[in-house]
Parts: structure tokens; C-alpha cells; sequence
């Protein structure tokens, strides 16, 4: 067997957790799963961050989990950016989570350029550390991201957010 | 961690221990059986375990296994009978939220032409009254 692994996604005040979320699809609310198409970003604005986590719901016989990586692949439409918290060097370790902010609001934890490519080494951290490991059932650090729009950008782009691990025996 | 969601049917449990427990009405398989996440998770997973070499025979083999019990169990005509119910709810939803509007809409024409019909009425009311007035 192998290791079972879902991603999971908090939203609201509460912290309310979607586990085995289906998409990521980023829009004006704070919702997992949300409907992009019902709810378009306001050119000029953000999205509401996402807070989610690799999740390992069973080890499967292997004995660890490591190397978390995550990047998009695909163009935003516009001049849109996409920040996140996941970074190769200088990693700011576990972002303690926080009612995600979007609309007028920047987010203060995603500042870095999310990637575009596969990353060389590790850049999502696992108990605050791009070196961590799990070797049992856990999560990885939170993965915070958001588009931040121009005011001339039109609504509607379509890119894929990829989650990477490295399982070993 | 608190209340937890399961995403493919909406069930709500208290804690995600709870959710790893319970077996999905949607696959038929627990969150920590490797035929959970169909097709898709276990070919991710002979990937995972590739990429450091420990991709050994045996453990093909089991994953293959794994394979041959999601295409027993029809996980993924499951799994894609959800996405087809979750993608109708938008649509049925995006559809109401159109209805509503218009309806609302329609509502505030109605009230600002009865409005401006009553102010018609009011301002003939008191054209009358000064006609009247002239008369006398």
C-alpha cells in the first residue's frame, strides 16, 4: 500500500475545516469549494486567502512523508499576482491561522511570488520546517495564498495549483 | 481542530478524527483507505514513491491492487456522479440567485412607479386646489 493524503482548507472566524477539499477555486468569499462563477473578484481587489494544509490520513506502510512543494501552473488573467507564504529560502515557519482576508486587504502573510514551476527543494514546511517530515498521520504547515487584482484586469482565469510530496518505504 | 466538513458529502463532523473514522456514503471507503481518493490518488502516491526510490516491486503491486479494488467498487463512477450532482447545485443556485434578483428588481420598479404615480396624483390634487382658489 501507499500513503492516503488529501488536502484540507480552514475558513471563517471558527476555523471551520473542508477536508478532501475538490478545488481551489479562489473568488470573493471565504469558502472551500467556492463557485468562482458566482463569485468573481472585483477588478482592483483580492481574494479571500486560502488557508490549507497537506493532510496524511494514513501511512500506507511507508515510513515518511517530506519534500512538500506547491506552485501553480497556468497564467492569471491581467496583471493579477499570486502571493503565498511558501518560500524556499528564509521560511517564516507555521503561520498560526487567522480569519482569511480578501476584498481591500492584502494579505500580511502571503508576500512571496507563488511559484510557477516546480520548486528545486522543499517550500511548503511540515512543524515549521522545510526539513520536517511526517512519520505518521499529520498535517504540513498552512499553505496561505491570494490573487491580488488590478483594476484592469477582466474576470475568468483558469490555472492549476500543484501539491507535491516525496513518500518514502 | 474544530468542526470539520467532509468536501464530497457535505457531512459535518465534530472532530477530523471523526471524519478519518467514518466510512463515505460517496465511495464507500474510509478517508484512510488508499481507494478513497480513486484513481487519481493512487497514481500520485506511485509518484511520491518513485521519486525516492521506493517504488519496489511489492509495493506496485499492492498499489496496483488498490487500483483493480477501485474499478471493483466503481469509485471513480462515484466520485464523478457526485461532481456532476455538485456542479448541477451551482448551476441550480446560480439560477435562483438570477431569479431573486430579477424579482427584486421587478419589486422596485413596482414600488418607484406607484410612488411616482402617487406623486402625480398629489401634485394634480393640488393643481386642483389652486384652480379652484383662482376661481373663487
Amino acid at each position: 500500500m501507499a500513503a492516503t493524503v488529501e488536502i484540507l482548507e480552514a475558513n471563517g472566524a471558527g476555523e471551520t475545516t473542508t477536508a478532501n477539499i475538490t478545488n481551489s477555486n479562489m473568488g470573493s468569499v471565504d469558502a472551500a469549494n467556492l463557485d468562482a462563477v458566482a463569485n468573481p473578484v472585483v477588478p482592483g481587489e483580492n481574494t479571500f486567502e486560502k488557508w490549507q494544509q497537506i493532510s496524511v490520513t494514513a501511512l500506507g506502510g511507508s515510513s515518511q512523508l517530506d519534500n512538500f512543494k506547491v506552485w501553480r501552473t497556468g497564467a492569471l488573467g491581467g496583471s493579477a499576482t499570486h502571493v503565498t507564504n511558501a518560500r524556499e529560502a528564509s521560511y517564516g515557519g507555521a503561520a498560526t491561522y487567522a480569519t482569511p482576508v480578501g476584498d481591500a486587504t492584502d494579505s500580511t502573510v502571503a508576500t512571496q511570488t507563488m511559484p510557477t514551476s516546480e520548486p528545486t527543494g522543499a517550500n511548503l514546511g511540515i512543524a515549521g520546517s522545510l526539513a520536517g517530515a511526517l512519520t505518521a498521520t499529520g498535517q504540513s504547515d498552512y499553505l496561505v495564498h491570494q490573487i491580488q487584482t488590478d483594476a484592469g484586469d477582466t474576470a475568468g482565469s483558469t490555472s492549476t495549483m500543484n501539491y507535491q510530496y516525496d513518500e518514502t518505504a | 481542530m474544530p468542526g470539520v466538513i467532509d468536501s464530497l458529502s457535505g457531512v459535518e463532523f465534530a472532530t477530523y478524527q471523526d471524519y478519518l473514522d467514518h466510512t463515505s456514503s460517496v465511495t464507500g471507503f474510509k478517508p484512510t483507505d488508499p481507494e478513497h481518493n480513486g484513481k487519481r490518488g493512487l497514481l500520485v502516491a506511485k509518484k511520491a514513491l518513485a521519486r525516492t526510490g521506493s517504488l519496489t516491486p511489492e509495493k506496485e503491486a499492492a498499489i496496483d491492487a488498490n487500483l483493480d479494488s477501485v474499478q471493483t467498487n466503481q469509485v471513480q463512477e462515484k466520485l464523478a456522479a457526485r461532481k456532476a450532482v455538485r456542479v448541477q447545485e451551482r448551476v441550480d443556485a446560480r439560477v435562483a440567485t438570477r431569479i431573486a434578483k430579477r424579482q427584486e428588481a421587478r419589486q422596485e420598479a413596482r414600488v418607484e412607479a406607484r410612488r411616482a404615480e402617487r406623486q402625480a396624483e398629489r401634485q394634480a390634487e393640488r393643481q386642483a386646489e389652486r384652480d379652484a382658489q383662482k376661481g373663487l
